[in-house]
């Protein structure tokens, strides 16, 4: 009997065995992982910017790469250069090498919101350019960040944060300057961790949301070295070097009005040192932002120098402490 | 506020608040904290600084802010325990020379990297005698017995010349008598090229100092 398509149904089961064929061989090129380079030789296809290899980048769960060569990459878009797909690894050809920056208008160089467990960005610069506007970010991101400078042009006027870092992504071996101005490195809800990194800005590092874990770290801070809001933040084997400003604290842990959430910080040998002046602290913990809920601070094994006050505690009302 | 193990001036400390509290537990304030160049920024501890092994005993084995281990004999007192503070004074080299210290390149003097040695560390009466086997500055650590560990409570430092030196000590730091008890004199030297000897040490044992 022939069907619609003229075949009978005798042959159909070729043509199903056929398009199952077609289908198998198929498929695993269209999930197998790709690799995409810009300005480089590598084994992959040969593309003519990061936005194109961006473009390129599938949505599937098989993590594809982007080799980037030795060259400076300005963002076209007014948002840099911004990917929400697939896993994707991106691969510079080293520090001070591969350098990507964006217009000065710009809200941020790097946007990275991917698959996390494979996702990662590595062996780069991120610079933030001469004059740039309020609130620039060098990088977003919710994957990991290894062997990464983030570092602004010493031409500025307002204030930018280098890294900002959600879902519990790490950054390690990195380098983040923002100079006197800048908050080098911000977590948000997540938490993350921050490992074998020296990190310069106003703030320091500034955890949100806590669940955070600073380890083997360099911070040099003109604010405050690490500013815990809520839950736990750990730093433990790191230096906190509070330089000269107008005053100052090297650990603070405060509560934050609204978030219903303590903020506790454990400091497990650690090197405080703040200007010799009666204006800056040590460590700090308070509740002055929300006085019913507790801030507290663990210092163990620690070192404090400078300053007029060591350890202040500040427990604003009767509910809160320490 | 809870501190415990931890060096700093506790006489500038504020709590503000019914229920604001700052609860501390073996904390010291040794004053000078005995970096090494603090002034430039370099916050690692000089072997004579009184924070070595001044850290929690119970503290796990890990790597300091070098990447190096943790908690190490720094002091080589005997005893490997972490010092307070970010960075962990390694053991010194081995007399001979660090590894890397090879032939010197271009006709370049070759750099010293060869530490000095002390011999014959001993009591006789109120002088401590010892023989280094080259020009350096001594450091001499009096630690006592407490709880059973030995903390420093005293560092003396003095240039020695190469061959036979001595360090009057009478039980006295300054002005101050030492208390009876069990005390541990260790002894490091460190040349004009900053080669640290392997520490020497003694046990002393101070009756009534009159």
């Amino acid at each position: 009997m022939a069907d619609a398509l003229g075949m009978t149904s005798e042959r159909r089961p070729w043509l199903v065995s056929i398009v199952g064929c077609a289908v198998a061989l198929a498929l695993p090129s269209a999930a197998s992982a790709k690799d995409y380079c810009v300005d480089t030789a590598c084994p992959g296809t040969n593309v003519d910017s990061i936005e194109q290899a961006l473009d390129f980048s599938d949505d599937d769960s098989i993590l594809d790469r982007i080799f980037l060569g030795p060259s400076v990459y300005t963002a076209k878009n007014p948002w840099g250069f911004d990917y929400n797909g697939g896993p994707i690894e991106i691969i510079g050809a080293g520090r001070g090498k591969t350098i990507l920056t964006a217009a000065a208008s710009s809200t941020s160089i790097l946007s990275l919101a991917t698959t996390k467990e494979t996702s990662s960005i590595h062996d780069l610069t991120i610079r933030v350019p001469a004059w740039a506007d309020q609130g620039m970010v060098g990088l977003r991101t919710i994957n990991d960040v290894r062997r990464v400078d983030v570092t602004q042009d010493p031409k500025q006027l307002k204030d930018h944060t280098g890294v900002q870092i959600w879902n519990g992504a790490a950054l390690e071996d990195s380098r983040v300057d923002m100079g006197s101005d800048g908050t080098a490195v911000v977590f948000y809800s997540g938490g993350g961790a921050v490992r074998d990194s020296t990190l310069r800005g106003r703030v320091g590092v500034k955890s949100v949301y806590g669940d955070l874990a600073i380890e083997r770290s360099t911070i040099t801070a003109y604010d405050a070295g690490l500013q815990a809001e809520r839950k736990l933040t750990t730093i433990s084997d790191s230096l906190v070097h509070l330089a000269s400003y107008s005053n100052g604290t090297g650990i603070r842990a405060d509560t934050q009005a609204g978030s219903g959430s303590d903020v506790t910080v454990k400091a497990d040998g650690v090197t405080v040192v703040v200007p010799p002046f009666q204006i800056y602290n040590g460590v700090s913990a308070s509740t002055f932002n929300a006085p019913g809920l507790n801030a507290e601070v663990d210092l163990t094994n620690s070192v404090i120098r400078g300053g007029g006050t060591p350890l202040s505690a500040y427990a604003a009302g009767m509910g809160g402490r320490r | 506020m809870k501190a415990a193990y931890s060096d700093y001036d506790p006489t500038g400390n504020k709590k503000l608040g019914v229920s604001a509290g700052i609860y501390e537990s073996d904390v010291s304030n040794v004053g000078d904290a005995g970096f090494v160049d603090a002034a430039n920024g370099d916050f690692h501890l000089l072997p004579t600084s009184e924070l070595l092994d001044m850290g929690d005993p119970a503290t796990a084995q890990g790597l300091d802010l070098d990447g190096k281990p943790l908690v190490a004999d720094g002091d080589a007192d005997g005893g490997a325990r972490r010092d307070l503070g970010a960075y962990e004074l390694q053991p010194p080299a081995p007399a001979g020379g660090e590894p890397g210290g090879g032939e010197p390149a271009g006709g370049q003097p070759a750099p010293d990297t060869v530490a000095p040695v002390i011999t014959g560390f001993r009591r006789r009466g109120t002088r401590l005698r010892y023989s280094l086997s080259e020009p350096a500055r001594v450091a001499l650590r009096i630690k006592r017995a407490r709880n059973g560990r030995y903390r420093t409570i005293a560092t003396l430092t003095r240039r020695g010349a190469a061959g036979a030196n001595t360090i009057r000590f009478t039980g006295r730091v300054g002005r101050r008598a030492l208390r009876p008890g069990r005390y541990r004199a260790v002894l490091t030297a460190t040349d004009a090229a900053g080669n640290r000897s392997a520490p020497r040490a003694i046990r002393l044992r101070i009756a009534r100092v009159r």
